[in-house]
């Protein structure tokens, strides 16, 4: 059977070009903060990309061998992050920082069969390295929050965390790493009678359990903060750090696109302190995700503060192409065809039109009205322009409109003087 | 998406309970449990509407988006393992997870020893986890109904199934052996939902938290 793998497709036509155009809005937004493009290999040693994942994240990692490369096994990218982190400490360690990047890729993934998977995952993202203030994490997230707003999402909303607060009340407790991950999953899914249940298995009491009992409810607009127990200094800078990051987002005028949710312990993998997830309406999963991830570089060799995010296109994609309003969208403005003997007028007038902006194209041979229009729909061509049609007086050209079929008998003048679609 | 909450309910035992406890919120499906035809019903308010679907395919709407909540059994959830929240336990449906085996076989049998068995089970993830928990070898038999016949029948000696008064167990001569977990319904909701909706859902959910106590579902 002549087919593709499960889990990776090709985008034809409106789909290839819609995704285009939601890349461009997001790296030209990336770039008009002075966050630079960088391409990273769709595949790194598994060795090297493995020390940025954690055990989940590798699960799904798909791997192959090179047979010239000596053996060693290689990885399709599965993360970009990891990538930029390798490159940033091997290659851009020495320079000045702040240094911002951008880029738009896929990352490739194992699924899990019978679910609503994918192995090729398109993203674009953008990363800020060097810095650990406050102010870096509210340019990213603001940067996050307006991506979505440009791709035509005003329902959007940054729902925020930290990574400090749950870990430090734990830290308070002495937990060993099996109760802290019952108690993380449990948080997880705000499962109120599973995280008691897994408070009570860890022996865990006093504030800090009640600090982690109430997290679930941290919920809602940045006031929230406020109703924040904490329990140690590292819990006091988590809640810190975030009332400092959602003042400077506020400088945006983003705020009111935030909510804080305390109790989110959801893909926090290399994160190490604000974690973000982005939601739009209509869309069931999250639309883009990130934080800061301060010990990620340090496992490439150069220990540098960095925070970021990651947007998923491919979502978004499929959102936009299944509810968009039905586009107008054509392959190329105009097909040019002509009748026997006209050939090298039709090449003339062909690249008239292409010198004025549209897209062309020629007919390879002398095709009727009828199929001209035909072959004009099934490759969605606007137009279709007949040059030197015998019941057509010359220097005149019959312009058909494939939509709606009609048509109009005008000049080459007339034909060049306006847009083509606007003659039939 | 429209400003409606879109809820999906169980088929089955918990339809009931589960109507009377989204009732009990202004959620008013009672027609549900008249018509068992339809699959979409609105609710009295006009504020919401609901899907009756199989008991198993809950956690697939919801976690989809299709339902912004749901209400779902523990056995279902913690065998699909899918990505949602599971913000209550609403108690009703109670049943219990058990391994199972014929009673002659129980009598000189002694679980502790086990180190290879087959059972048959409509669960394999829960039965997979709790012997991998315990260093017990098996061998899945996966079936979609009437488990108590696998072991009178040879394909298993054992069986993983949900006990609730333990009536269909003893009419086939089985015993229960173990127990795997305790299973109550839950409230299920969207991730997306949640978080885009905070208010109106949070809302919700803190009402039914607040009025479970006093419904007394079953």
């Amino acid at each position: 059977m002549i087919s593709a793998p499960r889990g990776v497709k090709s985008l034809l036509y409106e789909e290839a070009v819609l995704k285009e155009r939601i890349e461009r809005k997001a790296l030209a937004l990336f770039h008009s903060h002075g966050y630079a493009r960088v391409e990273t290999p769709a595949m790194e040693f598994l060795h090297v990309l493995s020390k940025g994942l954690t055990a989940d994240s590798l699960k799904k990692v798909i791997t192959f061998s090179d047979p010239a490369g000596g053996g060693k096994p290689l990885a399709l990218r599965s993360d970009i992050t990891p990538q930029i982190a390798r490159i940033a400490a091997t290659t851009l360690a020495s320079r000045p920082f702040p240094i911002r990047l951008c880029y738009a890729e896929s990352v490739f993934r194992s699924h899990t069969p019978g679910t609503v998977g994918k192995m090729e995952i398109y993203q674009a993202g953008a990363e800020l390295l060097g810095v650990s203030s406050p102010e870096a994490d509210a340019e990213i997230i603001s940067l996050a929050i307006e991506s979505l707003l440009r791709m035509g999402f005003p329902s959007a909303q940054m729902a925020i965390s930290h990574v400090g607060y749950i870990e430090s009340t734990m830290d308070e407790l002495n937990l060993d790493e099996s109760h802290r991950v019952e108690i993380r999953r449990a948080l997880g899914k705000k499962d109120g009678s599973a995280l008691a249940g897994a408070l009570d298995r860890a022996k865990a009491g006093g504030p800090a359990r009640e600090a982690i009992l109430r997290a679930p409810s941290l919920f809602g607009n940045p006031s929230v903060l406020a109703d924040a127990a904490t329990v140690n200094a590292g819990a006091r800078a988590a809640v810190d750090n975030l009332l400092e990051i959602t003042e400077d987002i506020s400088r945006y005028g983003l705020l009111e696109k935030v909510i804080i949710d305390m109790g989110e312990t959801r893909g926090m993998d290399y994160y190490t302190g604000v974690t973000f997830e982005g939601f739009v309406k209509g869309l069931s999963s999250r639309a883009l995700s990130g934080g800061r991830y301060d010990k990620l570089l340090s496992l490439y060799g150069a220990d540098i503060p960095a925070t970021g995010f990651a947007i998923g296109i491919d979502v978004i994609l499929d959102h936009l192409y299944r509810t968009g309003e039905p586009s107008n969208w054509a392959s190329a403005d105009a097909l040019v065809t002509c009748s026997k003997g006209a050939e090298r007028k039709a090449v003339e007038f062909a690249a008239k039109l292409r010198d004025r902006g549209m897209r062309v194209l020629r007919c390879l041979r002398c095709l009727t009205s009828d199929e001209a229009v035909n072959y004009a729909k099934s490759v969605k061509v606007g137009a279709v322009a007949a040059v030197g049609a015998e019941d057509v007086s010359a220097g005149h050209i019959r312009i058909i409109n494939v939509k709606t079929g009609t048509e109009r008998i005008v000049t080459e003048e007339e034909a060049l003087a306006r847009p083509i679609e606007s003659l039939s | 998406m429209s400003a409606q909450i879109t809820v999906a309910l169980p088929k089955g035992r918990n339809l009931k309970p589960a109507v009377q406890l989204f009732a009990a919120v202004g959620l008013d499906f009672t027609e549900a449990l008249s018509d068992s035809r339809r699959l979409i019903f609105t609710a009295k308010s006009g504020m919401g509407k609901a899907i009756v679907v199989r008991d198993t395919d809950i956690p697939t709407y919801v976690e989809n988006g299709a339902a912004d909540m749901g209400v779902s059994g523990s056995d279902v959830l913690t065998e699909q393992g899918k990505d949602m929240f599971e913000p209550l336990d609403l108690k009703f449906g109670y049943c219990r997870m058990m391994v199972a085996e014929p009673k002659e076989l129980s009598e000189k049998d002694n679980p502790k020893e086990w180190t290879h068995i087959r059972v048959a089970t409509k669960f394999p993830n829960i039965t997979e986890a709790h012997f991998a928990g315990r260093g017990v070898q098996i061998e899945i038999v996966k079936l979609y109904g009437s488990i108590e016949l696998a072991p009178l029948v040879g394909l298993s000696e054992r069986i993983v199934d949900l006990v609730s008064t333990g009536e269909t167990l003893r009419m086939n001569g089985l015993v229960e052996v173990e127990k795997i977990m305790d299973i109550t319904a839950r409230l299920v909701v969207n991730r997306a939902s949640l978080k885009t909706r905070h208010e109106v859902m949070s809302r919700i959910i803190r009402e039914m938290d607040a009025v479970l106590p006093s419904l007394n579902l079953s």
